[in-house]
Formats: structure tokens, C-alpha cells, sequence
């Protein structure tokens, strides 16, 4: 980076959308990225009143452009970046990622800010409420006037407001750095980052291991000594999930035929003493292919139609999770289970809950110490009310009481605490801080 | 009265695994006492007639060994005393069973030898056991390898130290590993293959190679440029496949899809390209991986007919097609029945 300073990347060339432009026709003008007819039809559908189908085609555009935004940057950097593997070059990026993955990288790589971020999520949401099929048709279910107006805002300041949006300057020195140049022990940007938020060394793994799996030449060097300096300093604060992201890209690139790359990597991993990461099979990608279909169903449109199926695949590969792959299936089970703020898919109920049953009193442990930490996607579950509260259901006050005296985490034992007294307005305000502490913007 | 004059290669042999031992750190009077025996069993080694060539790995510590091999499979075949006698017998008992990527291990512990065998990697372009171990083995990861490379000559090779070459055959002494022609060679072939594919595809056609100076035959082999538009008429005389057998389009679209149905297809194409390099004649490459045509015969110049060779006919093609190189081939390779392997460039 050029001026040796981590902080979050943050994109600061974007202009601001003035307060005071609240006429929508105004507002729709400001949408560089509409064409003149989108524009015009947008505005006749706004004063026409269709305030629902105004709110979602915005929407649908405003999500599509980011996700094609984010295709620019490569599908296998993409792929790596989710942990996604089974995301490839010939992936259609716009079904493959859900609208919360789209949203979530764009901020990680400062492609919007952290507030664009929050309002998109929540425009997300709102729009996802309101396209329910199930919803009655009663008054009191149609969207507002001034909820479609704070959505088209949202989308037009956060995407569309401009011709082209990219990822922050700093967060492409910091690739360029890792790719271009190596690294020395006395590298100042390397002591900033140690003392980093977690996200950071998460982000700067994902970073070296998309390099080592497609460069070549003196970029692959470079990558393989900037992984060789830096994956041992972080590696014992590294979460699991992040270790299991390592081995698992060891084993790929073993499997491939990619000599150079697994050498090097291999190297790394006898460093840190981190073969235990390395999946004894492949088994574990077909669970992990599996859980992300059910988060895609989970945070799409229609998603109480569309998670059943998934997470019955996923129920149907067999109770046993292997270890590489329980960090995400957890994450979908659960996400099925606490479900977002207006309600939970009934269908998948059943088998998020026989899932939820065959998890060993050991992998709870392990879910507690080593997973929830860093987990974005329940962090930020948890830090809503609606979904808070079904996570307070979920868990007995005896099951909370047998697994606290295992749990090490500071914060997570504050968090079981809080559960186990049905707490929630704590819950919701630790689970945040966690959220704000991994780098991200409050939820 | 006539005096016997005794010869015998053991003492330099073991002299050199003495050494070679000590380099690996890898000390073990027993190991360096069986290593000698294991050369001369390798060397010609058959069963029920039929020449086998399995590859024998010495390593100290398995459960790390299990792990930077992914996907690997080990079958314990059984265990003995640590004596000589029990790496002869796990020699005995698993060459049968080291075929198809099968390798034998003999693992040292304090106070026995255990052996088996064992195959790693999802497919043919997976990593290959001696890449992974020794060629880019890791120093904290103690391996050795023996094999015989050609026939009458056995190869041992570590991670530190040089690798041993034991001749048993008529050549002159042998500066370089046949492996090590048959990569030059491949790097040819895979010259104009895309950055992101070259390694799969030599990890490929090691494998092809391999296997054919395994199976103990004679082959020739040039590689010609892709960019000319036109094969040189001196090849006429051949089998030109009315579509040319690309790999790294198969391996790209394993790489892409995973899938069984790529898979298959390589595995098909590998036994096809052994076969073709089995055929009599040249097989001719491309330098982006394509195969072009096989079974091909080119004319020996007069002056070349006249040439007094020790080789037979395939040395005298190997002579014309080095003559080619430079116009209308890139380089050549040949390897003879007996093990000999050329290469040659131009350079």
C-alpha cells in the first residue's frame, strides 16, 4: 500500500447523492447507469403509483450491476474470496452468488461503503418481504410510497449513481502488492497487518491463495513468499474455517496437477503444522457445493419457496458433516433455522431441524470456539430482533449450561450468556460488536 | 596356476548409499546394507516372466506423508523385523502390486520395517508421488526413492542429495537420469501450451512416457511447430489423424468441469498415445500439445545409409530427424529397447 496504512478500503472517489434531492424524477436522473428509457419508465411507474414493481426492477437493476461489477474481477478471485469453490470461470456469476454475497464483497473490497452496505441490505430485505407469494393482499402488505422512495435512493447512492463503480485504490495496491512484490520481515505494511482486524487476515489469505491458484511465472513466486511470510504470523488467530480454506486449496491444486503452486503451499502448511487442514478427500466439497445452494436459495428472492429443496440435498448427503465443510454447513442450517426478519421457510424446517439434532455435543464446541467468531452471515442474524429471538427458542437453558464450561471465547461465552437468560437486547448488541469488530459497518 | 580375479560392484554401492544416506539424514546401517540388494533385485526384476517395474519409497514417518499426498490411498501389506531381509521381502510381496500409479512403501520404525502400498491424487494430472516427495519434497518430510528408470538402470534419488545412477548395461557411464531427456523432451511438446495449463499437461505426458520406457519398448518421437500451417511432406508417410489429439483442451475442461466424463476421456487418450509411441515409426507432437500423426517413416539421406551406427534403423531415423531440426522440426527424441534415451533441440 502506498502509504503503509491499513485501514478499511474505502472508496472515496464516489460523490455523495445531495440530501436535498428528494422529487424522485430527480433522483432517477442521478441513475448514470439507467438508460434514458429505464429512467422514464421508473419514474411513470413511481407516480403511477406501482410503488412494489418500481421498488424491485430498481432493485433487480442495481444488484445486477454490482454483481456484474464484481465479475470484472475475476471469477476465480471471486470464487475464492466467498470460499466458493464451486464457483469457476464458466460460472454465471449473476445466479451463483446470493444478493447478500454480492453485497458483503462489494464492501469487503470497498467497492461501496460501509453504509451503502447497510442499505442495500436493508433494501434487500424489504424488497424480499414484499415479493412473498404468500403474502395476503391486504393494504397493510403493500409497500409505501416513502419505502420504495428510500429503495430507489439506496440503490441509485449506493450503484447505479455511477458509470462505473470499482474496488477501492488501497485495495488494489494491497493486491497488486502481494502479487508484484515480496515481502521482507521488516515490512512495515507487515506489522499493521498482523495488528489488523480479522477480516484483514481473512481478506489477505483469500487475496494469496485466488493468486497461487491462477498466476504463473514470477507473480506465482511471489505470491508463494508473500504466503511463506505471512500465513505464520497470523496463523494461530486464523479461525478454522480460513485454516480449512488453506488446506483444502493445498489439496485442489495437488489434485490439478499444479506442481509449482502445491509445492509451495505445502511448504507453508509444514511451517505452521497445519497438514491437520487438509481434507483426507474431496467429500467435503460436495458438502460445501450443497450448503451454498442453500444460502443462495436462502438470501434470494422467494427464498421460503426456494430453500426447501437445497436443504433437503444437504440433509440427504448423510448426518455427518466432514470438518472441512461444517463451518458453511452450519452457517446454511442455521440461516434456514433463524430465517431472516420476516419469518422462516415452514418446508425446511424439518430438515434444518433433523440436521440441527445430529450435531455431536463436540461440534457444538467446536461451532462455539472456532466458527461463530468470524461468522458474518450469523453475527448479523443474531444482531436482529426477529431472528434473535428465534435463536433464544432454539437453545435450551440446560444445553447452554452443559456447553458454556467448554466454551473459550470471551465474547461467545457473553453471547451463550445472554441466550441462556433470554437476554435479547444484549444478544443483539454483542453480536453486533462482533459483527463491527470482524470490519464490518454496524449491521 | 591362475589366479580368479573377483569383481564385485557391492562395495561401491554400498560405499555410495553410505553417503547418500548420511546426505538424506537418513542414517541406518541396515538401510544402507539393504539399498545395495534392492539395486540388484530391481535390475531386471520379473515375475512370473514379466518385467516389472514398481517404484520403492523408504520414508521414517507416514501420517505426514498420508497427508501431503491428498487423496491417497495405503495398503499395509505387512511387516518384519528390521533386517535386510524384510525390505526383500516387501519387495517380493508388493511388486506385483505396483502397477497403474502403485508404489511400494517400506516405512522405518524404531524397531521394525512395516510396508505396503500406496497411490495418491484424484486423477491422471494430479501431482505425481515422486513430485510431491522428492523432486519438490520438503526437507522436514524425509523420502528416498528407488526405481528402476530403463531397463538395466536403476535410479535412487532423495531430497538433498544427488541422485545415484547404477548402469548394469553396456553404455558408457550415464551423466544424466533418462528422466531427465524425457523432460527436456515434454518441455518441448508443452512450449506453446497456455501458462495456466503447462504444468497439468507435463504432469500428463510423464506419465505417457513413463510408461512407455516402463514397458521396456523402443520409441521415437518429434515435435513440430503448431504455427506452421503445413506438416512437412518428409512425414507423408504415416497415419495423420484426420483430428489432432489436443490434451490440454481435455485437460481444460477437467480442470473447468471435474467431471468423470473428462476424466474418462483423458485416461482413454493416455492408453491411445502409448499405444501410438508403441507403434513402429515416429510419432509426431506439436509444441502446444497436440498430437499429429503416428506410425510416420521418413527417408534416411544416402550419406546417412552409408554411416556405420551401433544402433539399428530407429538410431539412423533419430539421426535424420535431428538433421530436421531447426527447419522442419523443433527437436527429437529417441529411446531404444535397451534403455537408451536421446534428445536432442539443436541446442
Amino acid at each position: 500500500m502506498e502509504n503503509n496504512e491499513l485501514v478499511l478500503w474505502k472508496n472515496t472517489e464516489q460523490p455523495v447523492l445531495p440530501k436535498k434531492i428528494t422529487r424522485i424524477s430527480e433522483l432517477v436522473n442521478c441513475g448514470l447507469q439507467l438508460s434514458i428509457k429505464d429512467q422514464n419508465q421508473i419514474i411513470k411507474t413511481f407516480e403511477h403509483g406501482s410503488y412494489e414493481m418500481v421498488a424491485t426492477y430498481t432493485w433487480t437493476k442495481a444488484i445486477n450491476a454490482l454483481r456484474n461489477q464484481l465479475s470484472k474481477m475475476g471469477m476465480s478471485f471471486i470464487a475464492e474470496m466467498l470460499d466458493r469453490p464451486d464457483i469457476n470461470e464458466h460460472t454465471n456469476l449473476q445466479q451463483a452468488i446470493s444478493e447478500f454475497e454480492a453485497i458483503r464483497l462489494a464492501e469487503e473490497l470497498g467497492v461501496i461503503s460501509g453504509t451503502a452496505a447497510f442499505r442495500l441490505k436493508q433494501a434487500m430485505e424489504t424488497v424480499t418481504h414484499f415479493n412473498q407469494p404468500e403474502l395476503e393482499e391486504d393494504p397493510e402488505n403493500d409497500l409505501t410510497k416513502e419505502e420504495a422512495t428510500t429503495i430507489i435512493r439506496s440503490c441509485i447512492q449506493a450503484v447505479l449513481g455511477y458509470n462505473k463503480i470499482e474496488a477501492a485504490i488501497d485495495f488494489k495496491n494491497f493486491r497488486t502488492e502481494l502479487e508484484e512484490a515480496t515481502l521482507t520481515e521488516e515490512s512495515p505494511y507487515l506489522l499493521k497487518l498482523i495488528s489488523s482486524p480479522y477480516f484483514f487476515h481473512r481478506t489477505t489469505i483469500r487475496i494469496l491463495l485466488s493468486l497461487i491458484k491462477s498466476s504463473t511465472g514470477a507473480q506465482l513466486e511471489n505470491s508463494l513468499a508473500n504466503s511463506n511470510l505471512i500465513v505464520p504470523k497470523i496463523w494461530n488467530n486464523l479461525k478454522h474455517p480460513e485454516k480449512y480454506q488453506i488446506g483444502r486449496s493445498y489439496s485442489e491444486l495437488f489434485s490439478d496437477g499444479k506442481s509449482k503452486a502445491a509445492s509451495g503451499l505445502r511448504q507453508v502448511l509444514l511451517k505452521v503444522k497445519g497438514f491437520d487442514f487438509v481434507p483426507e478427500d474431496l467429500r467435503s466439497s460436495s458438502f460445501i457445493k450443497a450448503a451454498n445452494e442453500v444460502l443462495v436459495a436462502h438470501e434470494g428472492m422467494n427464498n421460503f419457496y426456494n430453500e426447501p429443496a437445497p436443504m433437503i440435498t444437504l440433509q440427504r448427503m448423510g448426518s455427518v458433516i466432514p470438518i472441512p465443510a461444517f463451518p458453511i454447513c452450519m452457517t446454511a442450517i442455521l440461516s434456514v433455522k433463524l430465517g431472516n426478519r420476516y419469518g422462516v421457510s415452514n418446508a425446511a424446517q424439518d430438515s434444518a431441524n433433523s440436521m440441527l439434532k445430529s450435531i455431536t455435543f463436540e461440534r457444538w464446541v467446536y461451532f462455539f470456539n472456532e466458527c461463530l467468531q468470524s461468522n458474518e452471515r450469523l453475527l448479523y442474524k443474531l444482531s436482529l430482533e426477529k431472528t434473535s429471538s428465534r435463536w433464544i427458542e432454539y437453545f435450551s437453558v440446560d444445553f447452554i449450561e452443559d456447553i458454556l464450561p467448554e466454551v473459550t471465547k470471551r465474547e461467545v461465552v457473553n453471547l451463550l450468556k445472554f441466550t441462556k437468560e433470554r437476554k435479547q437486547d444484549k444478544l443483539n448488541t454483542i453480536a453486533s460488536n462482533m459483527y463491527i469488530k470482524l470490519g464490518y459497518s454496524r449491521s | 596356476m591362475k589366479v580368479t580375479k573377483s569383481l564385485s560392484l557391492r562395495p561401491t554401492l554400498v560405499s555410495a548409499s553410505v553417503d547418500f544416506l548420511k546426505e538424506e539424514d537418513m542414517d541406518c546401517l541396515i538401510t544402507q546394507d539393504s539399498i545395495p540388494e534392492l539395486i540388484s533385485q530391481l535390475f531386471n526384476y520379473k515375475e512370473e516372466g514379466k518385467a516389472l517395474y514398481p517404484e520403492i519409497y523408504i520414508f521414517d514417518e507416514i501420517e505426514l506423508i498420508k497427508q501431503i499426498l491428498t487423496n491417497s490411498q495405503f495398503y499395509l501389506i505387512g511387516a518384519g523385523e528390521k533386517k535386510k531381509e524384510t525390505m526383500l521381502i516387501a519387495l517380493k510381496k508388493c511388486a506385483p502390486l505396483a502397477e497403474n500409479g502403485w508404489a511400494i512403501y517400506i516405512l522405518r520404525k524404531k524397531e521394525s520395517f512395516e510396508f505396503g502400498v500406496f497411490r495418491a491424487g484424484t486423477s491422471i494430472l494430479s501431482v505425481s508421488i515422486s513430485e510431491a516427495l522428492i523432486d519438490r519434497g520438503a526437507e522436514g518430510v524425509k523420502a528416498i526413492l528407488i526405481h528402476q528408470v530403463a531397463e538395466k538402470l536403476i535410479e535412487v534419488r532423495g531430497i538433498k542429495a544427488n541422485p545415484l545412477l547404477i548402469s548394469y548395461g553396456s553404455h558408457e557411464t550415464i551423466i544424466n537420469s533418462p528422466i531427465d531427456s524425457q523432460l527436456n523432451f515434454i518441455n518441448t511438446i508443452v512450449d506453446k501450451v497456455a501458462p495456466e495449463l503447462k504444468e497439468p499437461t507435463i504432469n500428463f505426458f510423464r506419465k505417457v512416457f513413463l510408461e512407455v520406457l516402463q514397458k521396456g519398448h523402443g520409441t521415437l518421437a518429434c515435435v513440430v511447430s503448431e504455427s506452421k500451417d503445413e506438416i512437412s511432406t518428409k512425414f507423408q508417410d504415416g497415419i495423420e489423424l484426420q483430428n489432432r489429439i489436443n490434451i490440454p483442451n481435455v485437460i481444460k475442461e477437467l480442470l473447468n468441469n471435474g467431471d468423470l466424463q473428462a476424466n474418462s476421456k483423458l485416461e482413454g487418450q493416455l492408453s491411445l498415445i502409448i499405444g501410438m509411441l508403441q507403434s513402429d515409426g515416429i510419432t509426431v507432437f506439436t509444441d502446444c500439445g497436440e498430437i499429429v500423426s503416428y506410425n510416420v517413416f521418413v527417408k534416411h539421406s544416402p550419406e546417412l545409409t552409408k554411416t556405420v551406427t551401433s544402433g539399428g534403423a530407429r538410431s539412423r531415423t533419430f539421426l535424420t530427424l535431428c538433421e530436421m531440426i531447426g527447419s522442419e522440426i523443433k527437436s527429437a527424441y529417441i529411446q531404444s529397447q535397451d534403455g537408451k534415451i536421446e534428445f536432442s533441440d539443436g541446442k
